[in-house]
């Protein structure tokens, strides 16, 4: 980062004032760690780019972004790109304008999250329990809606990362089966995501510019790999703007999990939590915004494009639909053509879990210390216990996940999602959290209302489906 | 256009709107499987899709600025005279309480 001038000492000193807000802005204590005149030094350089061209501007935001990257790569789990995996095989690029109107919806609840973070600078699981009670705040948000989904998800991931580099390694010259490969992969991703918070700023950068490169990686090698399959860009082009789904009661299931799935509340906590921990404060919501849509929104689009792109190009040409990650990739293989190919997508495609992995870890431990109202102290061995407890994904090497567990959380995240939207957006509204800056844009609220009428639907089709009316 | 931050009974008219909404979707999606499946319940699914749609337009709505006549929004409910101009409101008794 370039050297920036000073800040003018008023300046530095309105950016750690309380809002006008009832709640007063504290200072999370994972900042903490991070000398105050870094953070100085960091407002004022963003307050200079303000004055900058549009692209000197945007290059600025880039280098300095970080939560909305990390989101991203949370995000595009193996369940995300399994889905995009099956939706190519199975209906070529029909479903691709679901990807823009998913990430598009939840973009105006992550502005808000933004808004919490910058303006209210509140620990929000907090201002849950003092407004809305213990039971959507630290149960619904944090334990169920994120450190379950952390610790219960991560099996996926566990299992896709291993049955990947199980793969991967014949083609460089070599055997690593997943029994053994398992504890390179807990190895990465534990070391990766204890270091954050480390050394004060350094830590955070490490793992924010891990999960960048990351997302790099994976754009590269699907970019690489979709040039070797084609595209067929007039159907891309409908796909992406024509509006099509399955008939009858599938085509519903299909646009409601679509749509509703992209952005959740594990999102919503981690994105808000990670920015603290950056210290973002009034002065970084320009900045803030820009990571949602240049390190969320864009990353999330196009990599599932690639993927679907590929697999539309290739095995949906073909007839061929497999039904899991693994056999997808297997499937896919000898349509790639050359070795280098087939091993810059499981590169690509193992960059996948290992972010995920790393940030599931990081939210769920932020989510059960807030849960707990536990100071988030990165050197202690709490804090270190909770970001492993995901390790325990692990077991899915010799087992598949505990069924009844999934089956469970799975039923209370349906049911539970929306309550937390519901939550949220009342805050959002609530002079008493924000004041002076609650929301006063009928557009936003509406964008926020359409995701929470999406998540509404979600739970909606699992108490139909308990019931039997639902019938794909 | 209604207060969604008065309180009417237990909670704020925003938080009821968000209770219809959902059963309105509840409704709206009950009379689509309908649809989809043999094209009954036409008049559950227009129903439920009419009253989401009212609760929304409702319901984007941004809270109100607090002027100077006016009591904050967990008061509005009780008996208390207006504050006069210039005068401000009196802090609400049940401030901090869950909604």
């Amino acid at each position: 980062m370039p050297k920036p001038k000073t800040p003018p000492a008023g300046k530095a000193a309105e950016a750690q004032k309380p809002g006008s807000s009832e709640e007063s802005r504290v200072r999370y204590p994972i900042t903490a760690a991070i000398p105050p005149a870094e953070l100085d030094a960091e407002a004022a350089y963003l307050e200079d780019l303000r004055n900058k061209p549009l692209v000197r501007r945007a290059l600025g935001y880039l280098r300095l972004g970080g939560p909305g990257f990390m989101d991203s790569a949370l995000t595009l789990g193996a369940g995300t790109l399994t889905a995009a995996m099956l939706s190519g095989a199975a209906f070529g690029y029909k479903t691709l304008w679901l990807l823009w109107l998913s990430m598009g919806l939840g973009l105006f609840m992550m502005a808000a999250m933004a808004r919490f973070t910058c303006r209210g600078g509140v620990r929000i699981i907090q201002v849950q329990n003092r407004r809305h009670g213990w039971v959507v705040g630290s149960l619904l948000t944090a334990l169920v809606g994120t450190t379950a989904v952390a610790v219960i998800f991560n099996y996926a991931q566990f299992s896709i990362g291993t049955h990947l580099i199980e793969s991967l390694t014949p083609l460089l010259g070599f055997e690593f089966p997943r029994h053994i490969n398992w504890v390179v992969y807990m190895a990465l991703t534990g070391c990766l995501a204890l270091r954050y918070g480390r050394g004060g700023r350094r830590g955070i950068r490490l793992v924010e510019n891990f999960m960048k490169i990351s997302i790099g990686v994976m754009l590269l090698s699907f970019s690489a790999c979709l040039i070797l399959v084609g595209v067929d860009w007039g159907a891309a082009a409908r796909g992406m703007f024509v509006p099509w789904l399955p008939s009858g009661v599938k085509g519903l299931d299909l646009f409601i999990a679509s749509s509703a799935a992209a952005v959740g509340v594990v999102d919503w906590v981690f994105f808000h939590y990670a920015g603290l921990s950056r210290g973002w404060s009034r002065r970084h919501e320009g900045q803030a915004r820009f990571d949602i849509g240049a390190g969320l929104f864009l990353p999330f689009i196009l990599v599932n494009f690639l993927v679907l792109a590929v697999f539309a190009g290739t095995l949906h040409r073909q007839g061929i639909s497999p039904e899991t990650a693994p056999e997808l990739a297997r499937a896919l293989m000898p349509l790639l053509g050359p070795t280098w190919s087939q091993v810059l997508f499981y590169l690509g495609f193992l960059a996948v879990p290992v972010t995920t992995t790393v940030g599931m870890s990081l939210a769920g431990a932020m989510a059960l210390h807030e849960a707990f109202d536990w100071k988030p102290d990165t050197g202690s061995l709490r804090w270190k216990i909770c970001v492993l407890l995901p390790q325990v994904g692990f077991l899915a090497v010799w087992y598949p996940e505990p069924v009844w567990l999934v089956i469970a959380i799975g039923a209370f995240l349906s049911l539970s999602n929306n309550i937390v939207g519901w939550s949220f957006y009342l805050l959002f509204n609530d002079p008493r959290v924000l004041g002076r800056d609650r929301n006063r844009s009928r557009l936003w609220n509406l964008g926020i209302l359409l995701q929470i009428t999406l998540l509404n639907a979600i739970a909606i089709v699992y108490v139909f489906n308990r019931l039997g009316w639902w019938a794909p | 256009m209604i207060d969604l931050d008065r309180r009417i009974g237990p909670a704020t008219g925003r938080v009821w709107g968000l209770i219809i909404n959902f059963f309105a979707n509840a409704l709206a999606v009950y009379g689509a499987i309908g649809v989809m499946r043999d094209g009954s319940r036409r008049p559950l699914l227009v129903t439920g899709i009419l009253v989401t749609a009212v609760c929304l337009i409702l319901l984007i709505e941004p809270a109100r600025e607090p002027g100077p006549d006016s009591r904050p929004p967990a008061a509005n409910n009780r008996r208390e005279p207006p504050a006069r101009d210039g005068e401000t409101p009196p802090p609400s008794p049940r401030k901090g309480k869950p909604e």
